[in-house]
């Protein structure tokens, strides 16, 4: 009895040990979304509006907090291009990803002039990504958003700015106050 | 402990017992007994006084037998945990004696206005703390000290600044939205402060707070008073005791500002809401994020950089105390150190030395005097750019940018984000010295040969307060360095250390007064009176003299000590009013009734557990002629009925040119009609104890109706009289709560014991008439709200998307506001008109001093070992945040914590902490009227002090000579738990600029010779 007994505490006291030890082995975002991911998909309000066969859209986190984002197949410049676009990252809580993002918002009056420099004003901006998923993989990112701050931003190419004129100026407005949930699905390379 | 008594004194008794009395003369016999259980005492001992070697001990039955060598000698009754007694023989042969434990009160005296009386015999409101209490925390001021510890005081502790840190004490909240600090009386004299006296010097304080235990302070005792009461001598050999304390303290609660990656980030965000361009690029963000180029993207967290982790605290005390039958004195010598808590600052220092003498002279068998001295030099260092306060410093360092500049220049020079090295190290330095002199005689005649109880009693007190100030100046150098040129730009030029200027304070008070005291019992009928006249004089450097003067009486009389009734009565004159109305008669009445010591309570089994079972109550008017100019002004009014006039030596202009007139301008419309304010108090008591004494309580209901409370009425004038008004006693306050105090302590046996004690307090006020601003609306006005509620909009939320916005009452109908976006702020309609406009702001919230405090007291003692934990909570406050405190780059440019939890639409309510960061329109989110948004809430739970002691073993003690030596180690402000997360909940700055209480490590060693 008083074997049986000493065996389950044993038994007992190696899972408690065991548990807290993973615990403390825990993984964090911070370390485990270092490295080069490539676009698979974007879901907008649950449709797929991500076509298949376009440039692949590359994403390198590097551990320095760091990002890149290239159209190119390679991020090694051995095709001697630069990348794009860059900016800083960070996770917050183990639950948000921050990234400096490149992104162009209309100007107070951009009927006021026919140069797109002027119509647009060019800024770099934080922005907030929940992390739905990371593992060794697959990373998902979601984002709440309005349609213009997201369209004209580099998530994760290159915008289209369009010249705004009488006829698309309404068209355009409505785009920065129209949400959108867009989901954003990666494949490790 | 009465085991071991029983068991192991007898065996010495039959030592003692047999021996006779050395001297012939009168034989006295007697028993000695417990006063509640009737137990016969074992081992008591009972010698002559003053006849070292005649004395003999009780023996199993408690009987004793002494000869005496006089009738007429006193015999001195002692036994362990007992209290002692001096009994005299008055030609008895038999003389019994009951003896009390020493946890038990009866006798104990409290001290009440001009005078003390038997605690039994108290009707009126009044709390105490002893010196035990007082001492057992490293407080670095009085007022400190006093919190969580006594009912119906209330501590709002705003600065923890080194020599600045002195707490507002509010009694039973406030009663009135003029000056509401109580009255401090040190000694019977009305001081100004009591902040800077050393703990170790005090006997006891005391807090009147109804009208019965005020009224004898007439004009000034509507706010409550606080009497301290210095230690003084007692007769025996000298007893010498020294402490030493060292203390590592920290401050607590800073707001750290985010580093320069996130911050940056934001401030673009900043830009985007003003329609600009970013400030920072991408490669801006990067460099910030990767440290690559320190000098062209510096990240400083300056407050890091500026604020010690610890700084170092002393208090040391050496005090005597001693004396024979005709002289006792009380000697007490204590400093504190205080180091500042900046980095690159040696030269912040606070040092007070106190000094204190008191001497109690038999002068003859009628007269009595005593000579009281208390004095004390506080000596301060600054920095000359913090002499006034470190407001500037402490608040640059929190808010300051570490984005912009490099801490050092590359050659080792100040750069502009190191301005405060140059204002800690480099700008001179400030120095000033306080002395302050306390003194005062008392004398009293006793003329019961005459009259029986009566004793004539005069006072005369001279007070001196010194302060001088010298300062010294000198600039230093500060660069701008350019990295792309290599180039320095100067920006503040470099001055060698040189003499400023001085000047000197002084504030003399001469205090007098004379009167009679009569104190009588005719069998069960006890009867006591006071009756004097005084009068005070004051010199405030250039100001005209100050003078007040009254008159006091009190008449207290008990039946039996059960039936209890008092009167008293205050007469004053007050210089801000004029003849005809300059005095007042300010009235009190109480009465008690001591139902446990009736005899029909005492047969009844009611009294096997109610111990004690009294009620009292008590009403009274005092007065209050106190009318502070603005809530950040300390010039008090005077001579409000006089008309006063300004000169000018720039007045107008008359003709052309520069000709401007010396002219003497009308001040403040005078109002000849000014009286002082009246508090009408009521006060409901009860006290008991359970058990004889195992558990106690005291529970107190008040009401305070004030009126003619001096008011600022300048928002009621119309603008074309043109002039400004002195107050006007137009304001009406209610004021009522409750206080309740618990104890409990029990001895488990006689290694272990423990206690509890435990306050809570709760007053709510309400303005019931005010001279509010005209075009208020009736809810916008203060009449009907607690002193000081806020005028807020309402903030229901955040909007998330423009078909909210929509949805809802516009916000564009507010005052210069401009546009409403997603993540503004959206706030209730209050008036339901379907717009959001000034209207719709209301009182709401709380005032800043908290309705609620409470505190509680666990302690216990094993052994050598000692230990008690205090902890202190405060609720139902609220306080004004704004500037940097709330708003990124308000003013500064940092952003904090609660910054980066900014509002998108990605966040879920629970995550958001700031809402959306406004650039060309702030006046949506910062409207004219505060919102509660930006309203901090004072609620607070804090572990105030945790004590552990150890004394060392009694027989190690006396082998080297010393009666106790104990070490303790104690901590302050140990943890806080607060809704407000970013900055102290005590805090009373609406920019957050006052440095925060400090948590304290102290170890100290108290060693009695």
């Amino acid at each position: 009895m008083k074997r049986i007994f000493l065996n389950r505490l044993f038994l007992l006291v190696v899972g408690c040990l065991a548990f807290l030890l993973s615990g403390c082995e825990k993984e964090t975002y911070e370390t485990d979304i270092v490295g080069l991911w490539e676009l698979q998909a974007i879901e907008e309000d649950g449709e797929n509006t991500y076509l298949p066969g376009e440039i692949p859209v590359m994403l390198l986190f590097e551990k320095n907090g760091v990002y890149r984002s290239n159209q190119e197949n390679t991020l090694n410049n051995t095709n001697n291009v630069s990348p794009y676009f860059f900016g800083a990252w960070s996770v917050t809580d183990n639950k948000w990803l921050e990234m400096g993002i490149d992104s162009w918002k209309l100007s107070l009056s951009p009927l006021s002039s026919t140069n797109l420099k002027d119509q647009w004003i060019s800024m770099h901006l934080p922005v907030r990504f929940t992390i739905l998923e990371l593992t060794a993989e697959s990373m998902v990112l979601r984002i709440k958003s309005f349609v213009g701050d997201t369209k004209y931003a580099v998530m994760f190419s290159e915008p289209n700015l369009p010249l705004i004129t009488e006829d698309n100026y309404d068209q355009v407005s409505e785009e920065f106050k129209t949400l959108c949930t867009y989901v954003y699905r990666f494949k490790r390379r | 402990m009465k085991r071991i008594r029983n068991i192991i004194i007898p065996l010495f008794v039959f030592a003692f017992a047999w021996q006779p009395a050395l001297a012939q003369g009168f034989t006295v016999k007697g028993n000695v007994k417990d006063a509640h259980t009737g137990d016969a005492l074992i081992g008591v001992s009972v010698v002559v006084k003053g006849g070292k070697t005649v004395g003999t001990m009780t023996d199993l039955d408690g009987n004793y037998s002494l000869k005496v060598p006089d009738p007429e000698s006193t015999i001195v009754v002692s036994y362990i945990g007992y209290k002692k007694q001096e009994v005299p023989i008055s030609h008895r042969s038999v003389v019994n004696i009951s003896m009390e434990e020493e946890g038990v009160l009866v006798d104990e005296v409290v001290v009440i206005g001009y005078g003390v009386q038997k605690k039994e015999s108290v009707v009126g409101a009044i709390s105490s703390i002893d010196n035990k209490t007082l001492v057992s925390a490293p407080v670095t001021n009085l007022t400190q000290s006093l919190a969580g510890k006594i009912g119906g005081v209330q501590i709002v502790q705003s600065s923890g600044e080194v020599g600045r840190d002195e707490a507002e004490v509010y009694i039973r909240g406030m009663a009135t939205y003029g000056d509401a600090s109580p009255l401090i009386v040190v000694d019977g004299i009305v001081r100004s402060s009591f902040a800077q006296i050393d703990p170790n010097e005090v006997l006891s304080i005391n807090v009147l707070k109804d009208a019965s235990a005020t009224a004898v302070y007439g004009i000034k005792g509507a706010n409550g008073v606080i009497v301290v009461t210095t230690r003084r001598g007692k007769e025996g050999k000298a007893q010498v005791s020294a402490s030493a304390q060292i203390a590592v303290t920290q401050p607590t609660r800073i707001p750290t500002a985010l580093p320069a990656y996130e911050s940056s980030l934001l401030y673009n965000q900043q830009m985007w809401g003003m329609m600009k361009e970013s400030t920072y690029k991408a490669l801006d963000i990067v460099m910030y994020k990767t440290h690559a180029s320190p000098y062209t993207h510096p990240d400083e967290i300056l407050i890091d950089r500026y604020m010690k982790d610890f700084s170092l605290q002393q208090q040391y005390n050496v005090n005597v105390t001693g004396g024979s039958d005709k002289v006792k004195y009380f000697v007490s010598t204590g400093v504190l150190m205080q180091d500042g808590f900046y980095n690159f600052d040696d030269i912040t220092c606070f040092n007070r030395y106190n000094f204190r003498t008191n001497l109690d002279f038999d002068i003859t068998d009628r007269l009595t005097a005593q000579v009281n001295i208390g004095s004390r030099i506080e000596q301060r260092n600054d920095p000359q750019g913090t002499m006034w306060n470190s407001w500037n410093v402490y608040h640059d360092a929190f808010a300051g940018s570490g984005r912009k500049y490099p801490f050092y220049n590359p050659d080792g020079s100040l750069s502009p984000a190191s301005n405060i090295v140059g204002i800690l190290s480099q700008s001179g330095i400030a120095k000033r010295t306080k002395s302050v002199l306390e003194s005062g005689v008392v004398l009293r005649y006793d003329l019961s040969d005459w009259v029986k109880g009566l004793t004539l009693r005069g006072q005369v007190s001279y007070d001196n307060e010194g302060e001088n100030t010298r300062v010294w100046t000198q600039a230093y150098d500060v660069y701008e360095y350019n990295f792309d040129r290599d180039q320095y730009t100067q920006k503040n030029v470099a001055t060698s250390l040189d003499w400023g200027w001085e000047s000197s304070t002084s504030d003399q008070r001469l205090y007098y007064e004379v009167g009679a005291e009569y104190n009588n019992e005719f069998g069960k009928h006890s009867l006591s009176g006071l009756f004097l006249a005084n009068r005070n004089l004051r010199l405030l450097d250039t100001e005209f003299e100050f003078a007040e003067e009254g008159l006091v009486g009190r008449l207290a009389y008990n039946y039996d000590r059960r039936y209890f009734f008092e009167a008293n009565v205050g007469i004053n004159g007050s210089e801000n009013f004029a003849k005809g109305s300059r005095y007042g008669v300010f009235p009190a009445f109480a009465a008690g009734w001591t139902v446990s010591n009736e005899s029909f309570y005492q047969s009844s089994v009611l009294s096997g557990i109610l111990s004690l079972l009294k009620i009292r109550a008590s009403l009274g008017w005092v007065g209050n002629d106190k009318y502070k100019y603005g809530s950040d002004d300390s010039t008090y009014a005077r001579f409000i009925y006089l008309q006063k006039y300004n000169y000018d030596s720039s007045g107008p202009v008359f003709g052309e040119g520069d000709n401007s007139l010396e002219v003497i301008r009308r001040d403040k419309l005078a109002n000849t009609d000014v009286t002082w304010e009246v508090a009408r108090k009521m006060n409901l008591g009860l006290e008991t104890d359970f058990f004889n004494g195992l558990f106690g309580l005291t529970f107190d209901l008040f009401h305070e109706y004030r009126t003619n409370i001096l008011t600022d009425i300048s928002g009621i004038i119309p603008g074309y009289v043109g002039t400004e008004v002195m107050p006007a006693n137009v304001g009406i306050v209610e004021n009522k709560g409750f206080e309740i105090e618990l104890r409990h302590n029990f001895a488990v046996n006689k290694d272990f014991n423990y206690y509890v004690k435990g306050n809570f307090t709760f007053n709510r006020n309400k303005v019931i008439k005010k001279a509010d601003p005209l075009g208020l609306l009736p809810y916008q006005k203060e009449e009907g709200y607690p002193i000081n509620t806020p005028l807020l909009y309402n903030t229901i939320g955040i909007f998330q998307d423009y078909e909210e916005i929509y949805n809802s009452p516009s916000q564009l109908t507010m005052q210069d506001n401009i546009e409403v976006l997603p993540g503004d702020l959206k706030y209730l309609d209050f008036n339901g008109d379907g717009i959001i406009t000034e209207d719709d702001a209301y009182r709401q919230l709380y005032g800043s001093v908290p309705e609620i405090q409470y505190g509680v007291t666990v302690g216990a003692s094993y052994k050598n070992f000692d230990m008690s934990v205090l902890v202190q909570g405060s609720a139902h406050a609220s306080f004004e945040k704004n500037w940097e405190i709330i708003w990124p780059f308000n003013n500064h440019e940092n952003a904090f914590e609660r910054h980066w939890y900014w509002w998108t639409p990605e966040l879920s309510a629970d995550d958001v902490q700031h809402c959306r960061f406004h650039g060309r329109n702030y006046r949506n989110n910062q409207p004219v009227y505060g919102t509660t948004y930006s309203t901090g809430s004072g609620d607070y739970v804090r572990i105030k002090s945790v004590e552990l002691g150890y004394s060392l073993p009694e027989a190690w003690v006396k082998k080297i000579g010393m009666g106790n030596i104990r070490f303790y180690f104690t901590s302050n402000n140990l943890f806080t738990w607060a809704d407000e997360k970013y900055i102290d909940p005590d805090n009373r700055n609406n920019r957050g600029g006052y440095m925060p209480q400090t948590r304290a490590f102290n170890f100290g060693v108290n060693i009695n010779f």
